[in-house]
């Protein structure tokens, strides 16, 4: 939500500035969005729904800062007060010298509270008017409609509290009633029905929806989310509805998610307001609108709550030091919840009606470490676990480290280990020879790529041989989950090598090289992913090839990584006799170092050792290494390399080695 | 001819074998999960605001795939066998997002969750192991930020943020786990308590080898994967 410097100043006995202000919101778990000179946006976790307002913000900021909260609010005077009890139908009835206006509520378990005014308004100044519409646009991001519905929005932000003034006029004209009674009832709808919004969209209603609907059973209120277009204010409007309704959370949520017609008020009432402000906020708007016409005379209202005591949580002071970590004086504890508003008597904390979201001991803890406690924590280590590991854990345990050995020992083997995507297309899976309806499909993906739970890795890994052509000899490996059919959840090993021949291959002393299969280039998924020759593939559960449980302990050598170009790489292939002292890492080395010397040239992103060997041809201390050196044009990307800036370069690299080394190219 | 681990391969085994020294031990959650694991176990009910932050990937059948890893909080609970306690868990793995991808955005995503439930554990003992782990990721002491935060299955809830080059940087999301989650497992609340976190580790690989495209993960380009050397 977004708040004004001077909406929360309102509320403070000491103003503070924006910056204290940001530092104070992070502090207490509401993290800055963004920051302007006279306003900020915080992110308001779900759960506090109270802060959603300015004065719920003031309010934790008083706290925070230590300082009284600058609140008075309107003495209470409906003309009638009701009691909301589940057993009984509520009738609520309202009459002026102009008008009588009767609001039945079929399902009373579907209200909090509500408090409504009958008014009919004797004159409009409109210099006053603007005023509703000059504060509400001291907010930040808001703009006026109508200056009734700005006051009402104007109260929304400021208290939380939404409201919903009707214009009554077009439903006298419509039921053409000398009487100049109102039928109105308040239920759940038991049939679909039709509905136009204030913005003039339509939606359809589904049983279950909370409705107000007039004596033709016609919607025109969406109880907490949006008025119809049939009680619209407009300039003229003054015999009016004033309407605080606090529905049941779940009901608005329900039927807002699922029309996606999120607003103002939907998005504060499903996450809980502070129904003791029900009755306030109504008197406010009444005083507001008395200032702007004179006295109000033709006026009725009404007011319906539940009876509801305080929640009480006990206050259990061990329990902070022991969720925390450190030693805590009860004295401390009572004194920052009483900065909250959590009132402590005899063990026992008095929860604020706005506070919906405290229940439990353990909240208090939460309170006390956002005002104070956090900042106080130091790591400590946790103490050395004296007891034999839970047998299912270690069995878990074990099999992880099996699979990480099972990693080493391709990574010695020369396989580059690759981590894709869990989904997997629909063509792809059908050209290996799945049968689609076995497999566990996604209801709603983003593209259809992402279609069905990959039941098999080699899809993906064809994909990224084909990707990397440039390269031909790949090793590559991914150990993953599949999903074979709609109840199995596997782990699975890959192999993919674009050698001429099946690689030798034993893994856990298992000789596995009869195991590999074929796709050549002439089958459908080597078209379709435009493969340039014969791959071998090889996919095993996990669990049958798994051996030793020891593995390596790893640390970076390398640790910035450079991003790839979008163009394809241009690759020249180098092959050395050297004398057999000098490691291929060496060589390596000794690259990246010329290559970093000569910024005006493409850059070398890679340096792929791919073959050593040694002849009876080369003398015997011989020895023959081939690289791929893969380039790509440093910094500006914008361009593919030309063939013949990479042959400059090739070429001057050639001849630095030579000098550096004494090697032949051949 | 030497091959080339993944830089996920390497970032989880440094987290395992520096935590497996304190008694961590790693269990393996699955990826399709029910609805309940999910969400509802972890105090997310379906009509509750708090689901709103999860683009979820359904299966046509109602399932779920984990939108966290801490859905291993709910299946280490559903057999017969739970461990009793103490034990300390992590739980590295994949988590999805049915988002669109982009440089920031992937679909398949990794997490590390660690859970350990004792007579008494505090947030200054995980503050110690949060800590550790954010160092091996970032290669060097960091200082750290706790603030508060709200997740539904732990009370208190906190994120914690890195300062690192210059700025706070929001890098995981931990806290006790909730005494209706320890009563669902079955646990005493008054007798034990837990704490949990939860760390996406795609982004910590990012800030790790300097990246600026998270697709470069799983995109698969050989002349990205090929770069990362390791000594053993």
């Amino acid at each position: 939500m977004k708040y004004s410097l001077s909406g929360l100043n309102r509320y403070l006995t000491r103003p503070l500035t924006i910056d204290q202000i940001v530092a104070l919101a992070l502090s207490l778990g509401h993290s800055p969005e963004e920051v302007g000179q006279d306003w900020l946006e915080l992110e308001i976790t779900a759960n506090r729904g109270d802060v959603l307002s300015h004065l719920g913000l003031a309010r934790e900021l008083a706290a925070a800062s230590s300082q009284t909260l600058n609140l008075e609010l309107p003495t209470t005077t409906a003309d009638q007060r009701l009691i909301i009890d589940d057993t009984k139908p509520l009738s609520v009835l309202l009459k002026t010298n102009d008008l009588s206006l009767e609001l039945k509520v079929e399902q009373p378990d579907s209200l909090e509270a509500l408090s409504l005014a009958l008014v009919s308004l004797p004159r409009l100044d409109s210099q006053s008017l603007q005023e509703f519409s000059s504060k509400l646009e001291g907010y930040p991001d808001q703009h006026a409609i109508n200056p009734l519905v700005d006051l009402s929005n104007y109260l929304t932000l400021d208290w939380g509290m939404p409201s919903h003034i009707f214009d009554l006029q077009p439903l006298l004209d419509q039921q053409q009633n000398p009487n100049q009674s109102i039928q109105l009832t308040l239920s759940q709808l038991e049939q679909p029905a039709t509905y136009i919004s204030l913005t003039e969209q339509q939606h359809s209603l589904l049983p279950g929806d909370l409705v107000i609907t007039d004596h033709s059973g016609q919607p025109i209120d969406l109880v907490g989310i949006q008025g119809s277009h049939l009680t619209k204010l407009n300039q003229q409007s003054r015999l009016l509805l004033i309407a605080v309704i606090v529905p049941k959370a779940r009901l608005v949520r329900q039927t807002s998610r699922r029309l996606n017609l999120i607003t103002e008020a939907s998005y504060r009432l499903e996450r809980g307001v502070d129904r003791l402000l029900v009755e306030p906020t109504l008197q406010r708007i009444l005083a507001e609108l008395a200032q702007a016409c004179g006295t109000l005379d033709s006026l009725a209202t009404v007011t319906a709550t539940r009876q509801v005591t305080p929640t009480k949580i006990a206050l259990i002071p061990e329990l902070f030091s022991r969720s925390l970590g450190f030693r805590i004086e009860k004295a401390e504890i009572i004194a920052n919840l009483k900065r909250l508003g959590l009132t402590n008597q005899n063990d026992q904390v008095t929860i604020p009606s706005y506070r919906l979201d405290l229940s439990l001991p353990i909240d208090l803890v939460e309170e006390y470490g956002r005002l104070s406690g956090y900042t106080q924590l130091k790591p400590q280590p946790l103490p050395r676990l004296s007891t034999v590991p839970p047998e299912r854990l270690a069995q878990s345990h074990r099999q992880y480290c099996q699979i990480e050995n099972l990693k080493d020992q391709l990574i010695d083997l020369g396989y580059t280990e690759l981590v894709t995507e869990s989904m997997a297309s629909a063509d792809n899976l059908r050209d290996l020879g799945w049968s689609l309806d076995q497999l566990v499909k996604l209801r709603a993906p983003q593209n259809q790529l992402l279609a069905y739970c990959r039941p098999t890795i080699v899809s993906n890994l064809l994909q990224v041989a084909s990707q990397n052509n440039w390269s031909d000899n790949q090793l590559l490996f991914e150990i993953g989950t599949v999903f074979p059919d709609q109840t199995t959840e596997l782990t699975v090993l890959t192999l993919v090598s674009t050698h001429k021949k099946p690689p030798v291959l034993t893994l856990s002393q298992q000789e596995l090289s009869a195991q590999w299969q074929t796709l050549s280039i002439d089958q459908p998924l080597a078209k379709r992913l435009s493969l340039r020759k014969a791959v071998h593939y090889l996919e095993l559960p996990v669990a049958t090839i798994l051996g030793d449980d020891s593995y390596k302990k790893l640390e970076l050598a390398t640790t910035k990584l450079k991003l790839v170009s979008e163009w394809p790489p241009s690759v020249r292939d180098l092959a050395v006799i050297i004398d057999q002292s000098i490691s291929s890492q060496q060589l390596i080395e000794a690259i990246k170092t010329i290559e970093q010397e000569q910024l005006d040239s493409p850059e070398i992103i890679l340096v792929d050792h791919f073959d050593t060997f040694k002849s009876p041809s080369f003398n015997e201390n011989q020895i023959s290494y081939a690289f791929h050196l893969v380039y790509q044009r440093r910094l500006n990307q914008l361009q593919p390399l030309t063939n013949d800036e990479v042959d400059e370069a090739f070429t001057n690299l050639c001849q630095i080695l030579k000098r550096q080394f004494s090697l032949t190219i051949r | 001819m030497i091959g080339h681990y993944h830089p996920m391969t390497v970032l989880v085994r440094q987290i395992v074998s520096a935590l497996s020294e304190q008694g961590f031990l790693v269990y393996s959650s699955p990826e399709l999960e029910t609805e309940a694991n999910n969400f509802d176990f972890l105090r997310v009910p379906a009509d509750h605001p708090a689901r709103d932050s999860q683009d979820t990937f359904w299966t046509v059948d109602g399932r779920v795939l984990r939108t966290h890893t801490t859905s291993s909080q709910a299946n280490i609970r559903n057999v017969s066998t739970r461990p009793n306690p103490p034990f300390r868990v992590l739980v590295p793995g994949r988590v999805f997002r049915n988002e669109t991808t982009d440089a920031t955005h992937l679909a398949t995503l990794n997490q590390i969750d660690g859970f350990v439930i004792e007579e008494s554990v505090n947030l200054e003992q995980l503050l110690a192991t949060v800590k550790l782990i954010l160092e091996i990721a970032f290669g060097q002491e960091l200082k750290l930020r706790q603030r508060p935060h709200h997740y539904p299955f732990v009370e208190p809830g906190l994120d914690i943020d890195v300062y690192f080059q210059g700025r706070w940087i929001e890098a995981l999301g931990c806290g006790l786990i909730h005494p209706e989650i320890l009563a669902k497992m079955e646990l005493d609340p008054d007798r034990y308590q837990g704490f949990a976190f939860g760390i996406g580790l795609d982004r910590l690989c990012m800030i790790r080898h300097g990246l600026t495209d998270i697709r470069h993960l799983t995109k698969g380009d050989l002349r990205f994967n090929q770069q990362l050397s390791v000594r053993s």
